[in-house]
């Protein structure tokens, strides 16, 4: 219909769904809705920090199938991996400080607590982990974005194998490595992982050798989601920071931004971008995106006021 | 019974109206974001620029300079402006079919270059020092108050002394502040700004900021203390923070952080 907002530029470009996967707010109550993945039998899973339900599952359609898991108050990491003809997840706890490997039904399979080996006479690490990303040999990286600022690699069986990054303004350093995710698109297998406070995305070897830096001015970034040839980029806030301001990046093979769903238009200067902010007050701290079989996205927010997830159809 | 005819007749079709609403967000139900406005030199000398950064054309970017909200009849804002002049200048974005964006002000100020031969101040934090010389370059911090443009200070008084050129006359100064309360950075409770001149006597002037204490935007602020002419040797500028954050914050009780990128002395 004429009326229908269309946000997004260029081959992406989206109508909204608000009120998609509205539940009854007194029996599957969300708080922040923090990240969502979709598994291998097509389903949307959302992870949120309320207790009541950390875990719900939805159809496309945002009709519930089923909920699980209490004890994660502090649920902001979610990643799928599927091994062995299996799905898993790992989900990351900011409150309690630890990763957990669960299988669809919610059975934990492995918990990767603080590494201690990194303690000090007189302090502990921070540890406060924000992310995952899983290899193809099972190693798994942990993105400690809200503590030691540091990724941790550990093995399939969560051995602690070794770590980069740290504080700071260098190059190969963060303030916020909120995110992380293995870029395959050119074959070699490289770690992207968040560098929210700069505003960029950073390169590594699996090894975590720092190689190159995307600048995308004006998006406080969350997780880099891959997918296809393109990047899909969550942005909790854009602009100057301001309050309930956010939109969605998606980049080109090349790491171009060509598209801003809830942003403005794009503008190159060169090869450097402009600084981006929001265009419609559509978003309000997006905090993930969820790119389905259909191409359609599905965005958890933080700090919404409880609502549920919003699905994007792609027009 | 032709009545009950007619209703069921306009039942009908009232719900087959329902069934034809759209799904999705409607354009008539969204709101504009604020337009993205940018000054070269918010502190400028002679002139300055204010760039209109959106490009999209379905969007007007109206605005004035009268401290009055931009309407739909408010000048069009072009590519950028140029600023000759201290001001307020308001910016709001319009698209038909689409609600009106909130208001955007830009403060430019116009500032000399005054001749002081030193300058002096509390160390800040180690984290957020960046060197002395940030306070006089005339360079706007952005937001982000981890950039090189910002001093930050986690002290209950900061004291930033300047000694001037003989004959320098002086107006008045403005520190150039933050507000960022989710980061815990709080406008300070008072300036005072202290002449001393070459006889050996003092002249003082203050700005009380009440409304430190309450919840407040993130915003620019700008503490701006002005007075008659003055041919002092030195100037004082001291500042006062709160001494601890309030209690309707999560940091209540610890001591608040101030900002600052810039020290003008009129």
């Amino acid at each position: 219909m004429d009326d229908d907002l269309i946000i997004g530029h260029g081959d992406f470009k989206y109508k909204v769904i608000s009120d998609w996967g509205n539940l009854d707010k007194l029996t599957n109550p969300v708080t922040d809705c923090h990240e969502m993945v979709q598994d291998s039998k097509g389903r949307i899973i959302l992870l949120t920090n309320n207790t009541k339900n950390n875990v719900i599952i939805y159809n496309k359609d945002g009709k519930l199938i089923e909920t699980w898991g209490n004890k994660y108050p502090g649920a902001h990491g979610l990643t799928i991996k599927n091994e062995g003809g299996e799905d898993f997840l790992y989900i990351t706890d900011i409150k309690k400080s630890f990763v957990v490997k669960t299988s669809l039904s919610g059975r934990q399979i492995l918990k990767i607590n603080r590494p201690e080996e990194f303690d000090t006479e007189d302090k502990k690490l921070n540890f406060v982990p924000t992310e995952t990303a899983i290899a193809e040999n099972g190693d798994i990286y942990v993105a400690d974005g809200y503590g030691s600022q540091y990724i941790y690699i550990y093995d399939q069986k969560g051995q602690l194998k070794s770590r980069f990054g740290g504080p700071g303004k260098e190059d190969g350093q963060f303030y916020n490595c909120h995110g992380v995710a293995i870029d395959e698109r050119q074959g070699t297998p490289r770690i992207l992982v968040t560098a929210r406070e700069k505003n960029q995305l950073k390169y590594f070897t699996t090894s975590g050798e720092f190689e190159s830096t995307i600048e995308l001015p004006g998006a406080y970034i969350c997780r880099p989601v891959i997918r296809g040839e393109n990047i899909y980029l969550a942005t909790i806030w854009s602009g100057d920071k301001g309050d309930n301001t956010g939109f969605i990046s998606i980049l080109d093979k090349d790491n171009k931004l060509v598209s801003a769903p809830g942003g403005k238009i794009p503008q190159y200067e060169g090869s450097k971008l402009k600084k981006m902010t929001q265009a419609y007050q559509v978003f309000k701290h997006p905090h993930d995106v969820c790119v389905d079989d259909d191409e359609n996205l599905y965005v958890p927010q933080w700090n919404a006021g409880q609502v549920y997830p919003m699905k994007l159809i792609r027009v | 019974m032709r009545y009950i005819f007619v209703i069921l007749i306009l039942a009908f079709w009232g719900c087959n109206k329902v069934t034809q609403q759209s799904m999705y967000v409607q354009k008539s139900n969204t709101t504009l974001s604020p337009p993205s406005i940018s000054v070269d030199e918010a502190f400028f000398n002679i002139q300055t620029l204010i760039r209109v950064n959106d490009v999209d054309p379905k969007i007007n970017i109206r605005y004035t300079i009268d401290e009055t909200e931009p309407t739909q009849n408010s000048p069009l804002a072009k590519k950028h402006i140029i600023v000759s002049e201290t001001g307020i200048y308001k910016f709001k974005a319009f698209q038909k079919e689409i609600k009106s964006s909130n208001t955007v002000s830009i403060e430019t100020i116009e500032a000399r270059k005054v001749n002081w031969i030193g300058l002096e101040s509390n160390d800040p934090n180690e984290t957020y020092n960046s060197g002395i010389s940030v306070l006089t370059d005339h360079k706007k911090g952005d937001w982000n108050f981890r950039s090189d443009e910002w001093y930050g200070y986690q002290d209950s008084i900061v004291q930033f002394s300047f000694i001037l050129e003989e004959g320098e006359v002086v107006n008045g100064a403005v520190v150039s502040t933050m507000i960022d309360q989710n980061s815990w950075i709080f406008s300070p409770e008072n300036v005072r700004l202290t002449y001393h001149f070459e006889d050996g006597h003092k002249e003082k002037h203050e700005l009380s900021i009440p409304d430190c204490i309450v919840q407040s935007k993130k915003q620019m602020n700008y503490l701006k203390i002005t007075t008659p002419p003055r041919y002092p040797k030195k100037i004082d500028i001291t500042v006062y923070n709160m001494l601890s954050i309030p209690d309707w914050h999560s940091g209540k009780g610890l001591k608040p952080w101030l900002f600052v990128d810039e020290i003008l002395v009129l």
